[in-house]
């Protein structure tokens, strides 16, 4: 279970789901855009974020479906060759949310599709960031999600971390948070 | 901009060439039958009188030109622009203001402001403080109220049905839950927000004591600030308790009791041990290490290797 303040956990639950009304619901015609009056009529199509679509799964007010980045075609692309496939533009929260997808929809595969996909990916990610020279290297980190992000830089903070051992240098070290001489966003 | 614009209630004044000719104002009555599969419901037999210029209409570029010149005729809002075809010709049925309000309801779907916090936390390097984003926390705060006022509104409705409003599962049951979901999902997310950026703050009193530098003081908002003081005294307070033991300092014992370092910015003339000492930008000093140890975590010194 995670956190409740956890960001990733929060970001996942963003993603868009399609989604079907089983039950007209009152006040509330913004989630559909074609909706002329302020209400959803039963059987309307729409997209809504996961919180909010898993919940009314739940109730049966509405039934919700596989999004279109667990279909058919992602599966057979990750069958022929799972690292080069570009994860992070379909769903930078990819295995997160198919597992809770998995538990909602009651899909049996998509355990076993993640399973695949990360066993046959987590390889060249580890890989390729042991070798990288700079944490910064943008080529592979554009394809992945954002735990595979994670995963890249702790491989790679870890192999810089044994070089300056092995080097030697210094303990004491600026704070983190200071002396960044960065412009302040505005 | 748009959705600032329509909760602000401002109006925004833009020219898109594309839709340029539809910026003309129209001198002579015109009228047009509704287009086929945009009638407006209920009033299909009726026609409209048009208030802008329509491409294909012989006006248009006259009428166009016309508003070019007097330039402060061109206040017909970039909305029009970003709509759809059947949303334009019902605005010419229809009187502005009503249009206004159909902006207004089509802002940005539930919870999605508060997702925007998030992500701005989620995209801050880590351990890095962004500024508190005001506007935005208030604007969720906004709309917190509206669905709590909806919520409230289809509550009454039941009652006044005479349903129940615990069991009875009608349409209005499911827009209240939608709405009882937002405003659960806008609190996690606010207090997410400031729960990640708490985390952070508490983390700065241990590594630069009390006073905080001035960028970083700059991103907190009033109650953080109050919270770094609390925190940082609590800390203080609790160390003087210990019988004035620093829990701040480097856990590892240390090879050698001296270190070299180079100052890096202007301290002055400080006390340090038992006689004073110009610390200059640029110096070199050979100085206890628990002496120097906060001035390189703040930034002032660096230490010398090798």
């Amino acid at each position: 279970m995670p956190h409740y303040y956890d960001i990733d956990d929060i970001l996942t639950e963003e993603e868009l789901m399609p989604v079907v009304f089983q039950k007209a619901a009152t006040g509330v015609g913004l989630l559909d855009p074609s909706s002329e009056t302020n209400n959803i009529e039963q059987g309307a199509k729409v997209e809504l974020p996961f919180w909010l679509a898993a919940e009314l799964q739940r109730r049966q007010a509405a039934m919700m479906s596989i999004p279109p980045c667990f279909n058919q075609t992602t599966r057979k692309e990750i069958q022929a060759d799972a690292g080069s496939v570009d994860l992070r533009s379909r769903c930078p929260y990819f295995y997160e949310l198919g597992s809770k997808i998995a538990l909602v929809v009651g899909d049996q595969t998509i355990g076993s599709f993640l399973l695949y996909a990360f066993m046959n990916r987590y390889k060249e990610v580890l890989s390729k960031s042991h070798t990288a020279a700079f944490a910064a290297t943008t080529k592979p980190l554009i394809l992945l999600t954002k735990e595979e992000t994670h995963l890249y830089e702790a491989a790679h903070s870890s192999i810089s971390a044994f070089k300056k051992w092995r080097m030697g240098g210094s303990r004491y070290e600026t704070s983190s948070f200071i002396g960044r001489k960065r412009k302040p966003v505005e | 901009m748009l959705g600032l614009a329509a909760t602000l209630d401002l109006e925004i004044e833009q020219l898109d060439v594309w839709i340029v000719f539809l910026h003309g104002d129209l001198e002579d009555e015109i009228y047009m039958e509704q287009s086929k599969g945009f009638e407006v419901k209920g009033k299909e037999g009726l026609i409209c009188c048009l208030r802008k210029s329509l491409y294909g209409l012989k006006q248009a570029p006259r009428q166009c030109f016309r508003g070019l010149r007097t330039s402060n005729n061109l206040l017909f809002s970039s909305v029009v622009a970003t709509f759809f075809r059947w949303r334009l010709v019902s605005s010419i049925v229809l009187c502005h203001r009503l249009f206004r309000c159909n902006i207004m309801e089509h802002t940005e779907i539930y919870g999605k402001r508060a997702c925007q916090l998030v992500k701005e936390l989620a995209s801050a390097e880590p351990g890095q403080l962004t500024r508190f984003n005001d506007d935005l926390f208030n604007q969720v705060i906004k709309e917190c109220n509206v669905h709590y006022k909806q919520f409230y509104e289809l509550t009454r409705k039941m009652q006044e049905e005479g349903l129940d409003v615990q069991s009875a599962r009608n349409a209005d049951h499911f827009g209240m839950l939608i709405h009882h979901l937002s405003l659960l999902r806008n609190k996690r997310c606010l207090m997410a927000y400031m729960y990640k950026r708490a985390e952070i703050i508490h983390s700065l009193s241990w590594k630069v004591r009390r006073i905080l530098p001035q960028d970083i003081e700059e991103k907190l908002c009033d109650c953080e600030k109050r919270y770094f003081k609390n925190h940082s005294s609590a800390l203080q307070s609790y160390m003087k308790e210990m019988g004035s033991l620093d829990l701040t300092v480097d856990t590892v014992p240390p090879k050698d009791p001296y270190i070299k370092v180079r100052v890096l910015e202007d301290i002055g003339v400080t006390a340090i041990g038992d006689r004073d000492t110009n610390l200059a930008r640029h110096s070199i000093h050979f100085l206890k290490r628990t002496d120097a140890e906060h001035y390189i975590f703040q930034g002032m010194m660096e230490e010398l290797v090798g």
